[in-house]
């Protein structure tokens, strides 16, 4: 049993989205996560799941109702603070989001940088984590250089490098083919072994009835919560 | 060299085109303001020099006696001789004097001899006798009392006290002292404004990357601490730019005017204003930390409205 796991950390109560000019993205979404659990937010495109990854990692503020991260309402968390919250959380972004100047080494290296972590540590880590995602041969490539598989994978080793204690994945397999896009779901079951609760986007629902992880679906603005077989609660 | 500034890593502060130029236009402002505050340093000198000379210094002027003829002379100069020997005696008994100098007739005339010229005339032109004093201390000497004394000897004798022309140097020198704190005052506020203007644009600049950062965890602190990094690098090379301008217009001025009386000039002032050099190398660091400040609350502050 994982440090923390059994405890809510996700919890979403009544909470809708509406965007400027009125349009509701999603209304009277309730559902509540707890650590070290797996999860698959699907969904049409459209649908709003990069908007709800985007309410989790505070980028976005919900238009109505409460959410609730790590035991904290997030309309209570003040602009400085929220780096703390996003220090205990990583994303991967559904266009990966690296820094272009910097090689593959030095962007998975950045998230332990920005906490304090030295040049050197930091480096030696972010190589092993390039050789666990297949990029041992790719540390000096620049973005640029890479597929976009292997953008995805440097993206995924930045997310994982700091073992966060929820990590959201937009699209992770979207760019990479179907032999890549399992090798990459395992990397996610891997992580999610260390206690680290995951939520992945995709609009794939096929990919994720091949896990055995709770679904949630977002649809005609609202979210229903697919239970895996066997399974009382999510 | 440039690698060794180029101590921001993850916003590419220094391959910004738009920034390419700001490091030398600091540079210029930070050698203005270094030569703004030598220019003070060296008033500064020179009014310390003049208020030694002249506070610590008066001047007995004993005014000449008019010949009738040749009898008159010789009688006029016994007179001249005993009146002198007395304000010697009376000098001498004068507490708080360093220093007495009878000035020679020939210097007296040399004085006179921009205005008058060299002729024949001034040996027989009636001038008056100067004696000049050195005081120890003005606190220690009396010159209402010396003054009186004199007016018994001779009521025509004037004392002459140098402090009222230094007074008016004084006051005139500090319009001028003024003039140069408020340009390098005004210097150090375009300095900020440069600086402030130069970090808004790099923010926009790098929007996406300062937003990546802060999506993974990047605090407001530590990207304003790139921008500040950046302001301390332009600073310091802001400063060397303007120190070595600041040696190849003293080099310059020099070699316009004289080498040995410039040298010697600034040997005179020197002992006057041996703290004040210390401004010259302050000047330039107070700017630098000024410059991180601005740096560091201008991120802040445009980060606060954007993100």
């Amino acid at each position: 049993m994982q440090k923390g796991a059994g405890q809510k950390l996700i919890r979403f109560d009544n909470v809708g989205l509406r965007f400027p000019g009125g349009i509701d993205v999603f209304k009277n979404i309730n559902f509540s996560l707890l650590q070290g659990t797996f999860h698959f937010l699907t969904g049409p495109s459209g649908a709003g799941k990069s908007c709800m990854l985007r309410l989790i990692h505070l980028s976005e503020r919900q238009s109505q109702g409460t959410i609730s991260l790590f035991d904290r309402d997030s309309t209570t968390i003040k602009r400085w603070e929220v780096p703390i919250f996003r220090t205990k959380m990583s994303v991967v972004f559904q266009d990966f989001r690296l820094i272009p100047h910097l090689s593959a080494l030095d962007n998975v290296a950045l998230p332990l940088q920005i906490r304090g972590v030295s040049t050197h540590t930091s480096r030696k880590q972010a190589s092993e984590l390039l050789d666990w995602v297949g990029l041992s041969d790719h540390l000096d490539l620049f973005p640029k250089a890479l597929s976009g598989g292997q953008m995805q994978r440097v993206a995924i080793a930045r997310a994982v490098i700091t073992r966060p204690q929820l990590l959201l994945a937009d699209e992770p397999t979207g760019n990479v083919d179907d032999q890549n896009a399992l090798k990459i779901m395992y990397l996610f079951e891997e992580l999610n072994k260390t206690g680290t609760t995951v939520i992945i986007a995709t609009h794939n629902r096929s990919l994720a009835k091949e896990f055995p992880y709770s679904e949630l679906y977002l649809h005609d603005k609202t979210l229903t919560v697919n239970l895996p077989k066997g399974a009382k609660s999510i | 060299m440039r690698k060794a500034f180029d101590m921001s890593s993850e916003i590419p502060l220094t391959k910004d085109p738009s920034t390419r130029y700001v490091p030398w236009v600091i540079g210029l402002l930070m050698y203005l303001a270094i030569l703004a505050t030598f220019s003070y340093c060296i008033l500064q000198g020179m009014i310390g020099f003049w208020a030694l000379g002249s506070t610590q210094s008066y001047t007995i002027e004993i005014p000449a006696q008019i010949k009738v003829d040749a009898s008159d002379s010789l009688e006029m100069e016994r007179r001249e001789s005993h009146e002198m020997e007395y304000i010697a005696a009376v000098l001498a008994k004068t507490p708080g004097i360093k220093s007495v100098e009878v000035l020679p007739r020939e210097e007296s005339l040399a004085l006179l001899e921009p205005w008058l010229g060299s002729g024949t005339f001034l040996k027989d032109l009636p001038i008056p006798k100067l004696i000049d004093i050195k005081v120890v201390s003005n606190l220690k000497f009396n010159m209402a009392q010396l003054s009186a004394t004199l007016e018994r000897i001779n009521p025509h004798i004037r004392l002459i006290d140098h402090r009222a022309w230094h007074q008016s140097v004084a006051s005139s020198s500090t319009i001028l002292e003024t003039t140069l704190l408020f340009i390098i005052g005004f210097i150090v506020i375009s300095i900020l404004g440069t600086i402030a203007f130069t970090t808004q644009t790099s923010l926009l600049m790098h929007r996406s990357i300062i937003e990546i950062l802060s999506l993974i965890g990047a605090s407001d602190n530590y990207i304003a601490q790139q921008f500040q990094r950046y302001a301390l690098s332009m600073g310091i090379r802001g400063s060397i730019i303007g120190f070595i301008l600041l040696v190849l217009t003293v080099i310059s001025w020099l070699w316009f005017f004289d080498w040995d009386k410039g040298a010697s000039f600034f040997n005179i002032i020197s002992p006057q204003i041996s703290w004040l050099w210390l401004l010259i190398g302050i000047v330039p660091f107070i700017i630098i930390l000024l410059m991180m400040f601005s740096a560091h609350k201008t991120t802040k502050s445009t980060l606060e409205k954007a993100f």
